[in-house]
């Protein structure tokens, strides 16, 4: 095995991928790691992934739908809530940790050498669990509430994957920034706070105008949220709109990547 | 007979940039905007660095703070890029750097293994099959399922270096890791680099301690302001920089190694209790040390350091604004600064000072011996009587019969 150390420019995209599989163990365990220690020492443990996501969706749903009585198509208010919360909570928990994962692990970047860009992705990873787990609770519940199921319920997994590719692809984008521009530790909390109102999560974009319609589909998680009661109830999704945010996933993923891959090399520098 | 050359370093260079640049939105923005743009300052911690090392060298690297050593093993593990030039490895690098990178105190003993293995670059399998091995040279098997928040400092120190021990790399990187624990257990660590060394593998050792370095090493180079001062056998390199560095006899203010040019030392001197430029001080005295400085940027937050000396080089005590929470900025042009110390604890003996500064963690100054002085017997505890000179400090104390 030769290394060759030297101040090179520009991107070698195979030598990069095949040394995130080289690392891909090491994903693994910071993943399994920040699991761990998220539920060591509190007595609901695992549970907390259902309270959190059940009693925001509660909330929202009662602000909605009870005050400012956005039509939820017969569903059951809070089902139809959770399954906006579920993809939104993992998002939510995903981009702002994966902000400050540079950040936290700066001891193990001035010391070691990997490939940092494991760090953002690792929480995507980490928060798996405790997506699956709301999962399965929402399901029990659809399946009691929901008398008829129908074949779109084979897709969900698409918008689960999207859910995690575009956490993963934000949660880059910032660590990256939050590196040169600390500011961003008081950017991301502030964004997804809002993020929690003007994605579609207790209403759908049919109650909004027509005209600004594509703005709410610039956050890739209207899209997916769509997506999801498309998946689950049937309701209709307009596909050219669907497309907007899959388009700003995609551009997402690539650009995080790429300028991940730019900042990297000065990390230790300037971290 | 040749051997193989498994390290090859070819004019490597590093530069890093110091000064208005700091990490928020705000200054980016008044960057973009503005014309003035102030240049940051640009320092050299390496400078046409080459050399080769062999396989099965254990090769030192030896140098005065500052001198860019630490900076050849951060490049060398690919944690910092350089600017120019390059270094070619053959085989397998791990570092020493720091021990216990990684360790999370809510995890148990076993659990860190796995997490600090992975993230040294063993793999799962790996770091299974020589677990045992891991926790028998660390001597914590009764506490491997505990969280490692309970475990003493010693423990945690003694398996966090076991794992980075049993690492398989073909080039070893250590850093001054052999202060680390106990007595018995710096014998092990060292067993485990002559083990490592004897093996057919290469160390690449940074150290401060000369006679680790002698003991260990054949070879090696010694660093001063990131350029080679001296290369090849390590006897003559530890000479050269005895007689460089720690030349006691010649020592006056032109012995002073500065790093860079963005600060000038004026004039540095010890005040004593009466008021008056001294170096012939006594122990117990009042002492304030004053510092003139001629810095040619604004320096912000910046770290200043003296390092109290015995005349063996042995760094005996430390003042650093950091420590005791004072933040220090510098002007631009002159400043004057002072450190006070209440009842200096030295028995008589001649004592050196050496200053360093640090802004951002870049040594942006380094003097070595910029102070001479000499301690006389004082009336430290006012009854005239003093321990003899062998006993190096003096401490305030009081008995008391209950």
């Amino acid at each position: 095995m030769i290394t060759v150390i030297e101040n090179k420019k520009g991107l070698n995209l195979k030598q990069r991928i095949h040394e995130l599989n080289e690392y891909r163990e090491l994903l693994w365990t910071l993943a399994y790691r920040d699991f761990r220690v998220k539920y060591t020492q509190t007595i609901l443990g695992i549970l907390w992934a259902v309270i959190e996501p059940l009693f925001t969706a509660v909330l929202l749903s009662f602000v909605f739908n009870k005050v400012a009585k956005a039509n939820t198509f017969g569903i059951n208010p809070v089902l139809f809530g959770l399954t906006g919360m579920i993809a939104w909570n993992y998002f939510a928990n995903v981009v702002g940790q994966g902000t400050g994962s540079l950040i936290l692990a700066q001891n193990m970047i001035k010391k070691i050498y990997f490939p940092k860009i494991i760090l953002p992705a690792s929480k995507a990873i980490a928060a798996l669990p405790d997506l699956l787990i709301a999962l399965v609770f929402t399901l029990i519940f659809y399946f009691i509430y929901r008398d008829h199921v129908g074949f779109n319920l084979i897709y969900l997994p698409v918008f689960l994957l999207l859910t995690i590719v575009s956490a993963m692809s934000l949660g880059i984008w910032f660590s990256a920034l939050n590196i040169r521009y600390r500011d961003f530790r008081h950017i991301v909390p502030f964004v997804i706070r809002i993020g929690l109102f003007v994605t579609p999560i207790a209403y759908t974009t049919m109650d909004v105008p027509e005209q600004f319609r594509w703005i709410f589909y610039l956050n890739p998680m209207t899209g997916i949220i769509e997506g999801i009661r498309w998946s689950l109830f049937g309701l209709q999704m307009d596909c050219n709109y669907f497309f907007i945010s899959i388009a700003v996933i995609i551009m997402l993923f690539i650009t995080g990547f790429l300028f991940f891959n730019k900042m990297e090399k000065n990390i230790a520098d300037i971290i | 007979m040749t051997k193989d050359i498994i390290i090859e370093i070819e004019n490597l260079s590093k530069k890093f940039k110091i000064g208005k640049n700091a990490g928020d939105l705000r200054h980016s923005f008044s960057n973009m905007f503005s014309f003035s743009r102030e240049k940051p300052i640009e320092i050299w911690a390496l400078k046409d660095i080459s050399f080769k090392v062999e396989q099965g060298e254990v090769f030192g690297i030896i140098g005065p703070n500052g001198s860019g050593k630490s900076t050849i093993l951060k490049i060398l593990s690919k944690i910092t890029y350089p600017t120019s030039g390059k270094a070619i490895l053959k085989g397998r690098v791990s570092s020493l750097l720091e021990v216990g990178t990684g360790f999370h105190p809510e995890l148990t003993g076993r659990e860190n293994v796995y997490l600090n293995g992975s993230i040294l670059g063993m793999k799962r399998s790996e770091i299974k099959r020589k677990f045992d091995e891991i926790v028998d040279f660390s001597g914590v098997e009764r506490f491997i399922d505990t969280p490692v928040k309970h475990y003493s400092s010693g423990m945690y120190v003694r398996l966090a270096f076991s794992v980075a021990a049993h690492l398989d790399p073909e080039i070893l990187l250590v850093d001054e890791v052999l202060s680390v624990g106990d007595m018995a257990f710096r014998q092990k660590s060292i067993g485990k680099m002559h083990e490592v060394a004897n093996s057919g593998r290469t160390v690449l050792f940074v150290s401060h301690n000369l006679n680790a370095v002698k003991s260990l090493c054949k070879k090696g180079i010694y660093l001063e302001s990131g350029g080679i001062k001296a290369l090849g056998d390590i006897k003559k390199v530890i000479e050269n920089y005895e007689n460089s560095v720690l030349n006691y006899e010649n020592l006056d203010a032109t012995n002073t190694k500065i790093v860079n040019e963005i600060i000038e030392t004026k004039e540095i001197v010890i005040i004593e209790s009466q008021g008056n430029k001294s170096s012939l001080i006594c122990s117990g005295d009042n002492i304030n040390i004053a510092m003139n400085l001629l810095s040619k940027i604004e320096l912000k937050d910046i770290r200043i350091r003296l390092e109290f000396k015995d005349k063996k080089n042995n760094v005996l005590f430390v003042c650093n604004n950091f420590l005791t929470g004072k933040t220090i900025n510098l002007n631009k042009g002159e400043n004057i600064l002072i450190c006070k110390i209440s009842k200096l604890p030295l028995n008589t003996g001649i004592y050196y000072i050496d200053l360093i500064m640090v802004k951002n963690r870049q040594t942006i100054y380094s003097g070595y011996n910029i102070i001479k002085f000499e301690v006389t017997s004082g009336n430290f505890y006012k009854t005239g009587n003093l321990p003899s000179e062998t006993r190096q400090f003096l401490i305030e104390h009081s008995w008391k019969i209950k």
